[in-house]
């Protein structure tokens, strides 16, 4: 696939920031409003696939997002076993123990259920889960999508 | 090799016996519990039936169990968190496939315009 006009380019340049950013704060978010690593990565891998419209397929990393894909289910692995610590697979063992690293407590929560106001940093190992699954995902989905446009256009030299 | 009756034998008893199994599970949402909720109007607590596992996601999720305050979340990624786990690798797989067919598709493309004919 071939580099599209330079209208299409310059708009793209200017979409992919708002589209990465959404898709930065839906998974960032993941703990605290709807969304998730899947569906943070799904919107992510819907920006590459316009940057590999307005691009073209010939110069993407491939190694480097394979090798990012791979990262990101092996650090979710890693931190199931982490939770061995806690005494079992994919255990929670950072929520709510005041850590720097989301652990902070959700304040006003004595038995009672219902809508309340959270810091960023709470709920353990859940955000972090979300933050490897989203590299997953981003990475693999644009590796499918890349390795379809470089299949689908090798063949053809003029077009 | 192992015989087709063998083979028949051991398909008979994983049916039967994941058969037994299923009969055995207890129903749906067992065990009962009760939660009590405030009305505000009349300002008076009063008991409702729910499923006692429903209970402990409902109030333990936003606590200190998980703290997490997106329960969905809460629940796939933390109660859950094997089942994700599976997703994710089925992602893996999936892409895994891609590559690996493509790949020697894109190879295979290639290799003919330079010199060789088939």
């Amino acid at each position: 696939m071939k580099a599209m006009s330079p209208i299409v380019r310059t708009m793209t340049g200017l979409l992919f920031a708002p589209i990465f950013l959404f898709g930065a704060y839906i998974i960032l978010h993941g703990h605290l409003t709807p969304g998730g690593g899947f569906q943070g990565g799904a919107i992510i891998a819907t920006g590459m696939a316009l940057f590999l419209v307005a691009f073209g397929s010939e110069r993407w990393r491939k190694k480097l997002l394979s090798i990012l894909e791979s990262t990101g289910l092996m650090a979710f692995v890693s931190i199931g076993f982490l939770g061995i610590v806690g005494g079992l697979f994919l255990y929670n063992f950072l929520a709510g123990t005041g850590s720097p690293i989301f652990g902070q407590e959700i304040a006003g929560m004595a038995g009672y259920a219902h809508p309340n106001s959270a810091p960023l940093l709470s709920s353990g190992t859940v955000a972090l889960l979300n933050m490897f699954v989203g590299l997953e995902v981003v990475s693999g989905l644009t590796l499918i999508v890349v390795t379809l446009g470089l299949f689908a256009f090798s063949g053809k030299e003029d077009d | 090799m192992i015989n087709n009756g063998v083979k028949l034998l051991f398909l008979l008893l994983l049916v039967s016996g994941l058969s037994f199994m299923a009969w055995g599970i207890r129903d749906f949402g067992e065990p009962d519990g009760e939660v009590s909720m405030y009305d505000e109007t009349s300002g008076e607590t009063y008991k409702v039936k729910r499923t006692a596992m429903d209970d402990h996601f409902i109030e333990s999720s936003q606590s200190k169990e998980t703290s997490t305050n997106n329960a969905v979340t809460a629940i796939v990624f933390d109660y859950r968190g094997f089942d994700t786990l599976g997703e994710a690798t089925v992602l893996f797989a999936a892409v895994t496939g891609v590559l690996v067919s493509i790949r020697h598709a894109l190879k295979s493309r290639s290799k003919p315009k330079g010199g060789v004919k088939r």
